[in-house]
């Protein structure tokens, strides 16, 4: 008789603990806000005449302008030493991507905790459309507009780990270096020759750049001008400074970047 | 030989008694040590760096090669289940020029699960060849010029240069710094410019740091005519030249 009494109550006290845990976990997971999302979830954002060194010189490098991919906002200098920030645009006129690695003495977040890499996607049968790919200057200006999306729409996925690098950044194309970049610095003029407005003057060219964020996800981005407003043919009285950008963010960990605004 | 054998037996067996009676019983492990201290931001492809812990003395030693270029540091610090430490695991060092130069110092706190606590001093020292500076001045009475041309504008420049031997030749703005002192004991910091080459052409036996007189925020902290003693900090190495300069402002 005692036996049964008391499996039963066993029966009865670990069914009540069970719907009580039930009930707290169900509690847990709704009343638990995400603080990192910042309402930022997986989707494509574009930014227009973000001002990054608005009052940069061609005499030094401009005062780097940090920003999170994850939460769509631009991030204080002091923060440089957090995963708070996911690229960073330093450089002769913010012209130098950089990403956030503790690991890379290039990235402004060396010896702190960021974990990012970047891939800059070059398609050379792409890049005919408006690009010498032997002697890598521009052929056509403008560039087409249309270029950009279709750029930024053809990098459906991030590439192999092992092609994501975490000790570079992304520059000028060819510029001082034998490096693809994001941009065409026309520092001579060479391709207006006699007209001085068309000398030192950046063409971004439509190249998609894939990022992994300093968390650890992944996503892509393309710059369309670093000239106030976005003129389509910049020449030296565009003021630079301004970055027009668009990109995707995957929330999931995953490298489907296959995103759709 | 029998008897020879049977006594060598006894006295090793007595000599291995006496070493096994020596033996000290090991301490008990406190639960408010830290266990490992270890750097993982360093340059791909290079071994972590691990921290000494030394529980007598209460530190932790960090020592840094200046080829790293590191001016922050983020450790991974372990400590017993249920032992807590503070500042945490993965909270960034960013003050590391200013800790090898000794001018401050992070204490980390471990609280074990009883609530007994121990603190660790945290020490970083720089591994790089000694840094070596010819005077610039040849006597404490005869100061070396340093002159700027106000009327050239950004071109007047006056400069400070240095001769001597293992001069960091990478990111010179960031991990070298030039001060001077004036006879009052307040210290100025000179600005890092750059040399007028570009960083690969830089040499570890010389470098110089200019003052433009452009540059209107130093100007008004320098006197016309006075004695500065020079400061110059190669990474976590500190030189002050025995001898001063005098700065001058030509008309």
């Amino acid at each position: 008789m005692i036996t049964r009494f008391s499996l039963k109550n066993i029966i009865a006290y670990s069914s009540l603990i069970v719907l009580v845990i039930f009930l707290f976990s169900c509690k847990k997971e709704t009343a638990t806000p995400d603080p990192e999302s910042n309402g930022i979830v997986t989707g494509v954002y574009a930014l227009n005449n973000l001002p990054a060194d608005v009052n940069a010189t061609s005499a030094s490098d401009a005062r780097i302008l940090y920003y999170s991919l994850e939460e769509n906002k631009v991030v204080d200098e002091s923060q440089k030493y957090t995963t708070n920030w996911d690229i960073a645009f330093g450089g002769i006129y913010n012209s130098s991507i950089m990403i956030n690695n503790g690991k890379s003495s290039v990235s402004p977040g060396y010896g702190g905790p960021g974990a990012g890499a970047i891939y800059l996607v070059v398609d050379r049968k792409f890049d005919a459309q408006y690009y010498d790919t032997l002697n890598f200057y521009v052929t056509k200006l403008p560039i087409p507009v249309h270029l950009f999306d279709a750029s930024f729409n053809s990098v459906k996925t991030a590439p192999d780990e092992s092609k994501m690098k975490t000790n570079t950044l992304i520059s000028l194309d060819h510029f001082q270096s034998t490096s693809d970049g994001w941009a065409y610095y026309d520092f001579y003029g060479s391709l207006f020759p006699g007209n001085p407005k068309k000398a030192h003057v950046v063409y971004t060219m439509p190249r998609t750049i894939v990022i992994k964020t300093a968390k650890g996800n992944y996503a892509k981005i393309c710059i369309q001008s670093i000239y106030k407003d976005k003129p389509e043919d910049p020449d030296r009285d565009s003021k630079p400074g301004y970055l027009t950008f668009k990109y995707a963010i995957q929330k999931d960990g995953s490298k489907n970047l296959d995103i759709q605004p | 030989m029998k008897i020879g054998i049977v006594l060598s037996a006894t006295l090793l067996a007595l000599v291995a008694a006496c070493t096994k009676t020596e033996t000290l019983p090991v301490p008990g492990r406190g639960e408010n040590r830290m266990l490992s201290y270890t750097i993982t931001s360093v340059p791909d492809g290079v071994a972590p760096v691990v921290g000494a812990i030394d529980d007598a003395d209460s530190t932790i030693t960090v020592y840094l090669s200046s080829w790293y270029g590191l001016i922050a540091m983020t450790p991974q610090i372990n400590v017993p289940a249920g032992a807590t430490v503070s500042p945490a695991s993965g909270a960034t060092v960013t003050n590391l020029l200013s800790m090898m130069r000794k001018d401050s110092t992070i204490t980390y706190l471990v609280t074990a699960k009883d609530g007994s606590k121990k603190n660790y001093t945290l020490h970083v020292r720089s591994l790089q060849p000694q840094t070596k500076i010819d005077e610039i001045s040849t006597s404490v009475d005869n100061p070396k010029l340093v002159t700027i041309y106000p009327k050239y504008g950004a071109n007047g420049y006056g400069v400070v240069a240095l001769k001597g031997s293992n001069f960091l030749t990478a990111n010179r703005s960031t991990l070298t710094r030039m001060t001077f002192t004036d006879s009052a004991n307040n210290i100025i910091d000179i600005p890092y410019t750059g040399e007028g080459v570009s960083e690969t052409a830089l040499t570890p036996t010389a470098l110089s740091y200019r003052i433009y007189p452009t540059n209107t925020d130093l100007l008004n902290k320098l006197v016309n005519n006075a004695v500065y003693y020079v400061t110059f900090y190669n990474y976590g190495e500190q030189i002050k030249l025995k001898y001063p300069i005098r700065f001058r402002i030509s008309n």
